[in-house]
């Protein structure tokens, strides 16, 4: 053995001592589904000129998700040529959806952690998206994921799936195809990201041609197997249920939801909700579903214990079953997903609402309380430290919320810019991606 | 009978079809013009088409002209007339606040950006009450027109479709949730009852009318259009509304306006219905008014009833609108 690679083996075990698997942020919430272990050295409060380790202008437009292993900041972009129509913050309908004509460029960003340098970037595809999305929705929704070894992206408007390594060297790609998801006259595009269970990448896509379920290995992309799924269209990206029975894939669906087992047979379903976007997580040994439409009824959101099979859903005017431990029949939101953190179920509805339930009962603990009249709507996910909530706005106000059984607004951190994708909360610092911009937020040392 | 066996075998295309004691209508006016809703004030009509407004002078019924238009920058999913102001509800746009006291040519006041999209909007003196997705029902200070304050909003629990203002009450539609009245006279605009009416599947064009309890006995109703029957709610205690009834017209038209206890119903290719509540829970048609065109929105003042009618698709709001406007007199 050499000196050089003596060295090499020294300092990898140094960084291996100091960045531990849980000082990463590997996917779309972290592993933790936005709970953050309390860390003194995370920042309460920030603006655009306070608390700001740096800020890098990222081009194109993205609601995908920072992740960070090491020193390495994964982000994805789509960039056209052409002049698009903006995002608008708030909620709406009824408008269509929004076709670019323009040639885009599918990017993807690997920016130096401490200092914001962009290491390398890497265009992935380029091309006239196929399908029109919804205004608010991007071209690269879907979030990256990462074992530390590869880097996985997928870009469901071209259907392009690949793999990297953290230089950014393509291993494999695939094409799996992009399809339509025409609801109501109009195209929503995707967003439902990647996940990865060990060394199996699994990626849903619901469409107008087939929707299916596959599971790809991750080493080589090869096809392990496909479940074709009967659903129209979905934005919620599917969640790995690791519970105490079993190891199991739960993916929200309008038509229904379901759970399949690693090698994808189905192993329940539950009557499903209109419109899916938030994620399935668990805790407490139970699993959380929340799905919904502002403008449908139900917006349902369900605690559900592990081992279920076949049909779970619940019979007539029943809120529970066997498996389902509790179910609020209102309570889902239409983007965010839900945060556990202690005790307690939180739900940020998307018109800026906050509610607190017991996580294991459903029973309430606060109803509704407004953030803001002079907030946006909410999109990002809700993470939570040090004993607080943190809710991003469109507007790119994060508000800060005491946890527990009362409600108290701390306090409000504003970037000024419009905000839709969930930030990573690592190593003392928040990666926060705006429409324009990606954000390091840190205490200032000294 | 000869009128009657017309009526059902559809031979004309413009006909009158009456029952004992009931309006007829004979035609006194037209004027091509694209119109999706009509309002009526001062002798003038007012139109709103995909993001443009018209105004149309109506003070000779047989001769309608049109005086003058605005163009706003989002498409107009409701509006309000008073006086020398017109108040549009432009979707993303927000409100638009319009000066009307020259005709021929509108010209903007002031303007609001709601934070989710405008659907209607009404004025209660210096205030603006907005059916906004995002709010609910948002009420402004629009003492300075150039400079609307947002004074405080009600949440609903669906999207809030749709307003309208009677008196003081602001009556209120969310979907799919429900029905709410709320004071426009208190400070802090609070609902003071609201019905929550399961499955009503309210569209986006939805209209609601009161009756006039001056000139009728019985309770003091409201009628909803816009799901798939109009609904009748007794509102007698806007601190309770009760629904009595659910009444479905022939063409499930989501447009009307009331007048005492009558309902007019633009109803689509059904043409105008009227619907009579005076009895509010056993409605019953009095009157149709057969249009060549299907009707897509109706007003009615005094004597004259106002119908837009046509089948012109417009690519902003993506739905069917009228091409003309046509003008009834009515009788008795």
């Amino acid at each position: 053995m050499n000196r050089a690679a003596i060295v090499a083996i020294g300092l990898t075990l140094l960084a291996l001592q100091t960045v531990s698997a849980a000082d990463q942020w590997p996917q779309f919430r972290g592993l933790q589904a936005g709970v953050v272990a309390d860390d003194p050295t995370l920042p309460d409060s920030w603006s655009e000129t306070e608390n700001i380790a740096w800020k890098v202008p990222i081009p194109g437009l993205g609601w995908s998700s920072p992740v960070v292993w090491n020193d390495h900041v994964f982000l994805t972009s789509a960039i056209s040529s052409g002049n698009e129509k903006a995002p608008v913050t708030g909620l709406y309908d009824d408008q269509g959806g929004v076709k670019s004509t323009a040639e885009h460029r599918w990017m993807l960003y690997d920016v130096d952690f401490a200092t914001g340098r962009l290491r390398w970037e890497r265009e992935l595809w380029r091309g006239v998206p196929p399908y029109a999305k919804h205004l608010k929705n991007t071209f690269a929704s879907e979030t990256p994921v990462t074992d530390g070894e590869l880097l996985y992206v997928y870009f469901g408007s071209v259907g392009l799936m690949t793999a990297l390594d953290l230089n950014g060297k393509t291993v494999w790609t695939k094409e799996l195809g992009s399809f339509g998801t025409n609801r109501n006259g109009a195209e929503y595009g995707s967003a439902a990201s990647p996940v990865l269970y060990k060394n199996r990448l699994y990626i849903v896509n619901d469409n107008l041609t087939q929707s299916f379920i596959a599971a790809f290995d991750a080493k080589t992309g090869a096809e392990i197997w496909r479940t074709n799924r009967e659903e129209a269209g979905n934005w919620s990206t599917p969640y790995v249920w690791e519970n105490e029975l079993r190891t199991e894939i739960v993916v929200e669906g309008a038509v229904k939801i379901r759970s399949y087992s690693l090698d994808g047979k189905l192993l329940w379903e539950l009557k499903g909700t209109p419109l899916t976007s938030p994620t399935p997580f668990s805790k407490h040994g139970l699993l959380f579903l929340n799905a919904g439409y502002p403008g449908n009824v139900p917006r349902p959101v369900y605690a559900i214990r592990p081992g279920a099979t076949g049909d779970i859903s619940l019979k007539g005017d029943a809120i529970t079953n066997d498996y389902v431990v509790w179910y609020q029949p209102v309570l889902g939101t239409y983007n965010t997903s839900a945060l556990v953190y202690g005790d307690y179920y939180y739900t940020l509805l998307d018109r800026g609402f906050l509610l607190c339930h017991d996580a294991r009962t459903g029973k309430e603990i606060y109803s509704r309380k407004r953030l803001s009249a002079e907030a946006s709507g909410f999109t990002a996910s809700p993470w939570a430290y040090n004993g607080k909530i943190f809710l991003l706005s469109e507007d790119g106000d994060t508000f800060v919320v005491q946890a527990g059984a009362e409600y108290k607004l701390l306090g409000k951190n504003s970037l000024n810019e419009m905000s839709m994708a969930t930030p990573a909360v690592v190593r003392g610092s928040i990666i926060l991606r705006t429409q324009f911009s990606l954000y390091r937020i840190a205490r200032r040392q000294g | 009978m000869t009128r009657l066996l017309l009526c059902a075998a559809g031979i004309v295309s413009v006909s009158v079809c009456v029952s004992a004691q009931t309006p007829l209508f004979t035609p006194v006016g037209s004027i091509a013009v694209p119109g999706d809703m009509i309002r009526i004030d001062g002798g003038r009509a007012y139109l709103a088409a995909g993001n443009t407004l018209t105004i149309l002078d109506v003070s000779n019924p047989a001769m309608p002209k049109r005086s003058g238009a605005y163009e706003f920058p989002d498409r107009i999913w409701g509006f309000s007339v008073a006086g020398s102001r017109a108040y549009a509800a432009c979707d993303l746009y927000g409100i638009g606040i319009l000066d009307v006291s020259n005709p021929a040519k509108p010209t903007l006041a002031g303007s609001y950006k709601t934070k989710g999209q405008a659907h209607a909007v009404e004025a209660f003196g210096k205030t603006a009450l907005i059916s906004d997705h995002m709010l609910g029902v948002a009420y402004l200070d629009i003492s300075n027109e150039s400079k609307p304050v947002l004074q405080g909003s009600v949440f609903l629990e669906g999207y809030s479709r749709y307003l309208a203002i009677f008196g003081s009450l602001v009556y209120a539609v969310d979907s799919p949730e429900g029905f709410y009245v709320l004071d426009a006279a208190k400070a802090a605009l609070e609902p003071m009852g609201a019905v929550q009416t399961k499955d009503s599947n309210y569209g986006r064009i939805i209209s609601i009318g009161v009756s006039d309890p001056s000139n009728a006995t019985g309770p003091k109703i409201a009628v909803v259009s816009g799901g798939r029957a109009l609904q009748v709610y007794d509102v007698s205690n806007p601190a309770a509304p009760v629904l009595l009834t659910t009444y479905a017209t022939p063409g499930r038209g989501p447009r009307m306006a009331m007048k005492g206890r009558l309902a007019y119903v633009a109803d689509n290719a059904e043409g105008v219905q009227v619907v009579d509540f005076s009895t509010p829970s056993k409605p019953r048609i009095a009157a149709t008014y057969k249009t060549a065109k299907p009707a897509i929105d109706v007003a009615v003042v005094d004597s004259l009833v106002f119908v837009v009618a046509g089948h012109h698709f417009n690519e902003m709001t993506r739905r069917f609108e009228g091409d003309e406007v046509l003008i009834l007199r009515q009788t008795p």
